[in-house]
């Protein structure tokens, strides 16, 4: 004998609904709004799906008077026990093994509907054997939808014979709609952890990746310059790994930092003139704000600095100071030493100087004896400055 | 003789073998620029100039009317190599990406393809060759592997 089974769709219920057939029972209207409010709260604050249903279980067990709850998920084609209550543990390692596709809750996720069965001790429907076996008389199964996605689905049961009223169902229709809702939100967190884990695993491996095929280039020039013969060839091979070496420098810290495509210019002039001229000759660099560059121009800004440096100049002092020219920032870089104003007559002669200076929109100009000003747009914007021929 | 003959039917090698093409580098990174320039020069060729944003690209095209446009995805200001390569494209002028991420597509029959960085310097003479005779309607007699086309036949 088949029991007695109630069909219905799952529309979103109102709260306004829910409490609608209770308003002439103001202590059961209070009961509802209250259910409501305390499952809300639980479900939006929840960071664990099983914990959340078994807190929700809990909360309305007394008021809906039941004896247990099933709560599957379902991934894909692949449907597993996420939470149940209200059994022993030798029932909750029977459930663990249920065929869940020839169940009620496989047939109500299969038809998309709620069921309502009551009776369910007097039939003989091979879907309620658990059920009945576990001696529950009323159950209750309703699909957990995220719009048209199907999340799996959450039961209750009730071992005495009184089958859950219109207004019972409606305020469980509502409280799994919200659990849908919860679990979708798990879901999406639980995805973005996921991919930002992903992420920083991946930086890493870049990390690493650029790092050691940069040593591994400055190794492999540093050896032709050591098996050189030609002093010029080995002079000429050394300003490659230099270079070589600026490019990695501007690399090193640019992924450990918490925004990873910008770089400490400051602190990248600083190990630059380091490698250069050793580091018992660290420059003074006086930077009033932190000045944070995007790597393209660390790099050109790096290498500018580097061309600089081979002429005969003493280690300079370095002044960072940023500016407003209309709508743009500006970065006004001094480097004040000796010989350091011949710097201007580079641009017009030095290739490399010219060509990074274009790329960095930047001008160079000497501010008395010793003292070379850069001037460049701060962000690499649109900064309409005088760009060197 | 027959076997020459048969060689010139199938590609177009002589037609546009020796030519020494005006070509111009859209490309933001300095150094890149300046290695292209020189590799391009190294082989014979002429680059008329070098522009970092699309709207000097464009005005250089204007101005010199290259053979070929070579041109990174990624350029200065944050503009697009992709749009560069469309306007270069719209006024008659074939045009090669020159990227570490080559687009998937052209977009235009005169986006001839991409060279991928990095690239050895020593095949992009070759590279740049194939791409013009294939905008010239031809059939380059060796394509580098280097130079992934747009429109394979």
């Amino acid at each position: 004998m088949a029991p007695s089974t109630t069909f219905t769709l799952a529309p979103l219920p109102f709260v306004d609904d829910v409490i609608a057939p209770v308003v002439g029972d103001p202590d059961a209207t209070r009961r509802y709004l209250a259910l409501i409010a305390a499952a809300t709260d639980r479900l939006m604050g929840a960071d664990d799906p099983a914990l959340m249903i078994e807190a929700l279980f809990e909360l309305i067990r007394d008021e809906l008077r039941l004896d247990l709850f099933f709560n599957f998920r379902r991934d894909g084609d692949v449907v597993q026990l996420e939470a149940c209550g209200g059994l022993t543990p030798a029932q909750q390692r029977a459930v663990m093994g249920l065929d869940v596709g020839g169940s009620l809750c496989g047939r109500a996720m299969r038809e998309r509907r709620v069921l309502h069965l009551a009776g369910i001790q007097r039939s003989d429907d091979p879907a309620a054997a658990f059920v009945r076996s576990v001696g529950i008389d009323v159950y209750l199964c309703m699909p957990l939808f995220y719009g048209e996605r199907l999340l799996g689905t959450l039961s209750f049961g009730r071992r005495a014979a009184a089958p859950f009223t219109d207004e019972e169902q409606r305020l469980m229709s509502l409280l799994c709609h919200y659990v849908a809702l919860a679990k979708h939100r798990l879901r999406i967190e639980q995805a973005l952890r996921e991919g930002i884990e992903t992420q920083t695993r991946l930086l890493a491996e870049l990390n690493h990746r650029v790092r050691n095929a940069l040593q591994v280039a400055i190794g492999l020039v540093s050896n032709e310059v050591r098996s050189a013969a030609d002093p010029v060839t080995r002079a000429a091979l050394a300003r490659a790994a230099e270079r070589l070496q600026v490019l990695a420098s501007a690399h090193r810290p640019l992924y450990a930092t918490a925004e990873p495509g910008l770089v400490d210019l400051a602190a990248l002039f600083g190990d630059v003139i380091g490698q250069l001229r050793g580091d018992e000759a660290a420059p003074e660099i006086i930077v009033p704000e932190p000045v944070a560059v995007p790597i393209e121009r660390a790099v050109a800004a790096a290498l500018l600095l580097d061309t600089l440096l081979t002429g005969p100049t003493a280690v300079p002092r370095i002044v960072m100071t940023m500016c407003r020219d209309g709508g743009n920032e500006i970065l006004r870089i001094a480097f004040d030493g000796v010989g350091w104003e011949r710097g201007v007559d580079l641009v017009g002669t030095d290739r490399l100087i010219s060509r990074l200076c274009h790329q960095l929109r930047a001008t160079l100009t000497s501010e008395g004896s010793g003292c070379l000003i850069l001037v460049m747009p701060h962000d690499g914007g649109e900064h309409r400055h005088r760009v060197p021929d | 003789m027959a076997a020459n003959i048969g060689t010139a039917s199938r590609t177009d090698e002589n037609r546009f073998g020796s030519e020494a093409l005006k070509l111009l580098i859209v490309e933001d990174e300095a150094l890149v620029a300046m290695l292209v320039e020189d590799a391009l020069t190294l082989h014979g060729h002429h680059v008329t100039g070098i522009a970092d944003t699309v709207a000097a690209a464009i005005d250089l095209v204007e101005a010199d009317r290259p053979d070929l446009v070579l041109c990174d995805v990624k350029l200065a200001d944050g503009d697009s190599g992709i749009t560069a390569a469309q306007l270069i494209a719209d006024r008659g002028i074939p045009c090669v990406f020159l990227s570490g991420n080559c687009p998937h597509q052209g977009g235009h029959p005169l986006v001839i393809g991409c060279i991928s960085k990095p690239f050895r310097a020593g095949t992009l003479g070759a590279a740049v060759h194939a791409a013009y005779v294939i905008a010239q309607g031809g059939r380059p007699g060796d394509t580098p592997a280097a130079l992934r086309l747009y429109n394979a036949q």
